[in-house]
């Protein structure tokens, strides 16, 4: 009772009191002089009632009453009719109300008991609106059309942009088409069965720049039913500097030695001539470095590939520099085997392999092209990164030192591949197994988003990473965006903004304005499907049908009626007054 | 009377009108007829006036006149009887009978003159300007008329040059219109073509056509120029049309561009000048196989068809044919020109022609092969196109063929075919020893003595080398005395043994064996001359081998006598030793005689034995390469292009001089390509053209350049790139921890 007693003048309570106590006690002390004592307690009473009810007027008490209890439907994009009828059956007084996105519809004073949804759901912003509500997420459309998508937005030229997804309950005939920004189709794929299926487009991305490439969907009569922008960022690439090792020269070291140079990447190759003597040839190099080891010129380099032997015969020296470099800068290592890969290379890092007695293999992307390996393959091993298997073998792998890489292949005499004529296939064998394990340059700030479209007047929440102390984020007009530091990890912070305009749109760093990010920015009209299964999936996690729908009680504190106080007064007053009288 | 001179009147104006009508008739289906050929009107009145001229004098329309015409309805109407005529007279001069006649006849001839009509051929000549003009009208309706208008022929729509004004901000005035285009090619006059006209700007000719231009504005116009990739060629004028020509060297593009009396310039869409080249002939033989061999007893001929065909037009055709006589170093070529038996029509695109070739009339032995070829030439000038069928092979087969062994080394066959080698004849001699006991006495005397013989031509042969003709050294005898010794032996034979010998011997011994030169009787006496000539017959003075050479092959020769000797005794086991030294001997000689060819290849430097081995470094140095290789990006421009179009439609931006400048840069790279490649990317070189000279573009234009631009570029490769990955303590904790837990 007294937890549901509160004043509206609360500020004022121990004034009051003391007040009213005070007055009682010169009250009290006055009757006392009174000569006739006879109803004194009654006259104490009805004082302390009256003082009682005057205090009262002064702060105003409130009393905790019950709210009005009504149960509300929202209705929004794609709700079945047929549960909207069952639910105003079962509740005839039930409020249905349309939602619009980003417009309040509850009214706080007079808040629902329980909300039903139907349809696709509220936005994930707007549900700030139904905090502490008791919320029951009917609806569960039936999704159709692309309602997953993946895909890196930046890639680096010549590269092959993957972009996978999921296409909920396609119709047999249906197509869906990666088209350039010049309007061509590049990829396509055609839905066989009516079901949902996974899909995946993929096209070479030849010209750097930053480009609007579009999924098209088209049903068997080739009619166009959708057309969705996706950005897609082609950067141009940047070289390696890369250090080769060679204890005598091999046709293998050769050939990788040609194609790295001819790609512009800045290569050292030291090949033993013979004892002591070596011989050295820099390419796209200005400034030759001694290759003596040591942590500093290793520092130069993103990548040293190394014969086993020679990997073998370094001084004790050369190792632990090498290994700092590895540990402390990210410095990759590759060790080419020499025909046999005899033993273990357990320096620095310990591979364990396997002898299979396979020496010819053929991989699934190349079908038709052989590839000739050592007889073995390399143990699965927790930290073991595979870089290329064959049937689940591991054949090229990367294992983590510290900041670096160290990469063991059993493929051997690739260089037969270029003879062949293969020289796309070589090339991806060896640009994938470089890019896995050379050092990654540490960016300034890293940016990160999560949605893979980004919706106009929508919410981009961003993360940054960055050393830098206390960053400041701009928005492309400029404008400072808030950040908030991740309490755990100080080097992480989080921002949030609308983006204004569609298309390519950038965040810079107020300390650094080179360092920007560019995202692509969709109006609110394209990706409805899969704007619609994200809306649902958020709904369902938000209001988790396992909640027990209850009819919760509101209740509200509500200021008490003073006449009767005043009334109360009046009458203790009156009594005080008219007994001396009578 | 004057009723009845009219009716003859209005009588012979019906019969000219009907004439005229023929004619009329004629004429105007001609006149149809050649306009529906010609699909031009002034051809067609020019048939029109020619034909009914020409029609005219034959009908002779104005000809019947009044007296005609009676003569006519007299001839054609009995009950007239024949005196129409009478009608024509006045009747003042006519007699009392005559003017009775004359009023009979006037009652008469009204109601005789309905039947009658005038001669004409109205039906006939109706029928032939109907199908005149059936004839045309079909001729028209399945484009046979096309033959007929190459000259004029209506600019299509499609065609006309486009002119754009490279800046049209400032355009005041209209655009001067273009009149009239014509494009003439003048195929090469080998190539029997036409010249063909027409209005379409896209030129695909064949190499060394000349082509020209015809452009006619309405307005007077201060330059018109052909632009190539780099060159301008100033249009002239010409009778109010601007003209050029050209001959055609190769692919290219071009433009018109002109500029008016204003100071604007204008510029046109981008054509494309495509050569064919002349293709050389292609010739194929048919119905021979590629080596055919023939056996000495056959026929011998072979025959075999040529199929040349040319896209122009052939010039000529012939066989090559080879013939080669002999094997080895001694083979012969005879190089002969063959035409064909059907003669090749000059100037057809495709020949069928035939051959026989008899080898026998080719003077060809057996051995002997012929080697042939059809070579055909086209009519391409200044330099024709040649090419050559595969060469087919015919021979006949050789069944004698020489193999001979001994001589190998001296380089000339001097050997007669029956000859035996010493070798030989140590063989046949041991195996005449051995069948010793088999043989009758007589047969193996017999063989003996043929052993015996051939020893002696094996001697002789020898003995040739020695230049030994007149052998005077003791005990030799040579081919020539041989007569006579033998006449001696003969004569010592007679004494005892003179049967025995005949019965064995048959006269093979002497060089006359089948007498067919009268035997010398007597020898004349040596040469006078001998004494005065450097004389190479002498033995001793030969100088084909060298001197130890020379007294080894005598030794042989002297061996060869004693082993002939007991040959021709019966006694071959003595003749044996004589035969195993002559065959020695002749080893030893050929030995010597052999050449020995220095092997030509790596001559190794000597090696110092001082410093081989010893391990030691001091001369060998590392070795530094340095080298920068530039990572080559086709069609940058392009790949700048396609960008900056890119962001040009994204933010609505407005191109600018660089821009422009960028496209012109693009539109040169992808005019290379499209150099290979014209069909593909001339829409997108002409945009990209006017992008470049025009600011004012649509955005679907752009997309349509892009598209052209992108297509342009080769796919690029996979390339190792340095890639960011952020790093920052937790991260780290993460690896370590991870790492200690390995």
């Amino acid at each position: 009772m007294i937890d549901s007693l509160s004043f509206i003048n609360n500020h004022w309570f121990w004034y009051v009191v003391i007040f009213a106590i005070l007055l009682w006690l010169v009250f009290a002390w006055k009757e006392w002089q009174q000569p006739n004592k006879s109803k004194l307690y009654l006259k104490l009473v009805l004082a302390s009632v009256a003082l009682t009810s005057l205090a009262f007027i002064v702060l105003k008490p409130l009393v905790v009453s019950q709210l009005d209890t009504y149960k509300m439907v929202v209705l929004t994009k794609g709700y079945d009719v047929n549960k909207l009828d069952s639910i105003k059956n079962s509740n005839k007084k039930i409020q249905v109300l349309n939602y619009e996105v980003n417009e309040s519809f509850i009214n706080p004073n007079k808040k629902p008991s329980t909300i039903y949804i139907l349809g696709e759901g509220i936005a994930p912003f707007d549900f700030y609106q139904l905090d502490s509500l008791n919320v029951s997420y009917l609806g569960n459309p039936k999704a159709s059309g692309i309602v997953q998508l993946k895909f890196d937005q930046e890639q680096v030229v010549g590269n092959t942009i993957n972009i996978e997804g999921l296409y909920a309950n396609a119709k047999k005939g249906r197509k869906i088409i990666l088209e350039s920004p010049a309007n061509t189709g590049l990829d396509s794929i055609v839905f066989s069965t009516d079901s949902t299926q996974p899909f995946k487009l993929s096209t070479q991305l030849n010209v750097i720049g930053n480009y609007e490439y579009h999924l098209i969907e088209k049903d068997s009569l080739n009619n166009l039913i959708n057309s969705n922008p996706i950005g897609i960022r082609v950067v141009p690439e940047s070289d390696l500097s890369i250090l080769i090792i060679n204890g005598f020269p091999t046709f293998e070291t050769k050939y990788l030695k040609n194609y790295l140079a001819e790609k512009g990447h800045q290569l050292t190759v030291r090949s033993q001539v013979t004892r002591g003597k070596f011989k050295y040839e820099y390419f796209n190099l200005n400034t030759k470095t001694a290759v003596d080891f040591s942590e500093k010129t290793l520092q130069n380099f993103d990548l040293v590939i190394i014969d086993a032997q020679s990997f073998r015969n370094l001084g004790r020296n050369q190792k632990s520099s090498l290994e700092k470099a590895v540990r402390n800068d990210g410095l990759g290592v590759f060790i080419q085997s020499n025909t046999v890969f005899n033993g273990i290379v357990n320096y620095l890092t310990d591979f364990n392999v396997q002898a299979d007695n396979i020496t010819k293999i053929n991989m699934e992307a190349w079908p038709k092209i052989g590839f000739t390996k050592s007889p073995l393959h390399l143990k699965p091993n927790f930290t073991l990164q595979s870089i290329f298997e064959v049937n689940n073998q591991i054949l090229t792998a990367s294992k983590t030192l510290g900041q670096g890489k160290i990469g063991l292949s059993a493929f051997e005499n690739t260089y037969q591949l270029i003879l062949n004529g293969n020289d796309k296939v070589y090339q991806t064998l060896w640009s994938e197994t470089i890019n896995a394990i050379s050092k990654k340059q540490i960016p300034i700030v890293h940016w990160e988003t999560s949605s893979s479209v980004i919706f106009k007047d929508e919410p981009l929440k961003f993360k940054l990473r960055t050393q830098i102390d206390k960053p400041k984020s701009l928005s492309e007009q400029n404008d400072l965006i808030p950040l908030i530091n991740d309490l755990n990890n100080s080097h992480l912070w989080k921002g949030k903004t609308y983006p204004k305009t569609t298309g390519w749109q950038k965040l810079s760093l107020a300390q650094d304005t080179t360092q920007v990010f560019r995202y692509y920015v969709t109006d609110t009209t394209k990706w409805k499907s899969l704007k619609s299964y994200n809306t649902t999936k958020a709904n369902k996690r938000q209001f988790s049908t396992a909640k027990a729908v209850t009819n919760k009680q509101f209740t509200t504190r509500q200021p008490l009626s003073l006449v009767w106080f005043y009334l109360v007064f009046i009458l203790s007053i009156g009594y005080l007054w008219l007994e001396p009288k009578l | 009377m004057i009723e009845a001179k009219n009716i003859l009147t209005k009588f012979t104006q019906r019969w000219q009108l009907l004439l005229y009508l023929e004619v009329f008739l004629y004429a105007l289906g001609s006149a149809i007829l050649v306009y529906f050929l010609s699909t031009n009107l002034l051809f067609a009145v020019l048939g029109f006036i020619l034909i009914s001229a020409l029609m005219s004098f034959i009908k002779k329309p104005w000809q019947p006149n009044i007296k005609a015409s009676s003569s006519f309805i007299d001839n054609h109407a009995a009950t007239l009887e024949h005196s129409t005529s009478l009608l024509l007279k006045p009747s003042e001069n006519l007699s009392s009978l005559a003017m009775l006649q004359q009023q009979k006849i006037v009652q008469r001839l009204s109601a005789e003159v309905r039947n009658i009509s005038p001669p004409n051929n109205l039906i006939k000549s109706c029928i032939v300007a109907v199908s005149l003009i059936l004839i045309g009208f079909l001729a028209y309706q399945f484009n046979l008329t096309d033959y007929f208008t190459t000259e004029q022929s209506p600019i299509n729509k499609k065609d006309v040059i486009s002119f754009q004004p490279t800046d049209s901000t400032d355009l005041q005035a209209e655009i001067p219109k273009l009149l009239n285009q014509s494009l003439t090619i003048y195929y090469p006059n080998y190539t029997n073509l036409r010249a063909s006209k027409s209005s379409t700007m896209d030129v695909i000719a064949v190499e060394g056509s000349r082509i020209s231009w015809e452009l006619e504005f309405n307005d007077a116009l201060e330059t018109v120029s052909i632009e190539n990739i780099d060159n301008s060629y100033a249009m002239e004028l010409k009778d109010g049309k601007y003209t050029y020509s050209l001959n055609l060297t190769g692919s290219s593009f071009y433009n018109f561009k002109f500029s008016d009396k204003k100071g604007n310039t204008y510029f046109s869409d981008l054509y494309a000048i495509e050569v064919t080249k002349d293709e050389a002939p292609t010739v194929d033989i048919k119905g021979i196989e590629q080596f055919t061999q023939f056996e000495f007893t056959d026929y011998k001929t072979v025959q075999f068809n040529s199929e040349i065909t040319d896209d122009y037009g052939l010039n000529e055709a012939y066989i090559i044919a080879t013939v080669s006589k002999g094997t080895g170093e001694s083979v012969k070529f005879r190089e002969e020109q063959l035409s064909f038996d059907t003669s090749l029509k000059r100037g057809a695109k495709s020949q069928n022609l035939s051959k026989t070739i008899n080898l026998e009339a080719m003077k060809m032995e057996p051995g002997d092969e012929l080697y042939f070829y059809v070579q055909a030439s086209d009519l391409k000038t200044p330099k024709p196109n040649i090419s050559r069928s595969e060469t087919y092979f015919v021979a006949i087969k050789d069944t004698t063929t020489n193999t001979f062994g001994v001589e190998g080394t001296l380089g000339v066959d001097r050997m007669p075919d029956y000859f035996r080698s010493q070798r030989q004849l140590i063989i046949d001699t041991e195996k005449l020893i051995k069948q010793r006991g088999q043989l009758s006495k007589k047969d193996f005397n017999f063989t003996s003595n043929e052993l015996g013989f051939d020893q002696k031509a094996l001697r002789i042969k020898y003995g040739e080398f020695m230049g030994e003709e007149q052998a005077e050294e003791e005990g030799v005898i040579t081919q020539d005395n041989l007569e006579d010794f033998e006449a001696e032996n003969e004569h010592h034979g007679e004494e005892g043994e003179e049967d025995l010998l005949a019965a064995y011997t048959h006269d093979h011994d002497g060089s006359n064996e089948h007498n067919l030169v009268e035997e010398k009787k007597e020898r004349e006496s040596e040469n006078p001359l001998e004494a005065f000539a450097h004389s190479h017959d002498d033995a001793e003075m030969a100088t084909l081998f060298e001197e130890s050479l020379r007294s080894k092959l005598l030794k042989a020769l002297g061996e060869m006598w004693d082993s002939e000797l007991y040959l021709r005794l019966y006694e071959p086991e003595k003749s044996l030793p004589y035969q195993y030294r002559a065959l020695t001997l002749l080893q030893d000689i050929k030995n010597s005689a052999r050449i020995y060819v220095h092997r030509i290849g790596f001559d190794p430097p000597p090696i110092k034995e001082d410093t081989r081995l010893s391990g030691k470094l001091e001369d060998i140095n590392s070795y530094r390469k340095n080298e920068t290789l530039e990572n080559e990006v086709l069609f940058p421009s392009i790949r700048t292009a396609i960008y900056r179009i890119e962001q040009i439609i994204n933010n609505n931006s407005i191109i600018s001089e660089r821009d422009q400048s960028l496209f012109e840069r693009a539109g040169n790279e992808l005019a290379q390509k499209a150099i290979e490649n014209p069909g593909q990317f001339l829409q997108t070189l002409q945009e990209l053209k006017q992008l470049s000279e025009n600011k004012d573009t649509t955005l679907e234009m752009l997309r349509t350049i892009q598209k052209g631009l992108i297509k342009a570029i080769p796919s690029s490769e996979f390339h190792p790139s340095k890639s960011d990955r952020f790093s920052d303590q937790i991260n780290q904790l993460l690896l370590k921890e991870l790492e200690i837990h390995d």
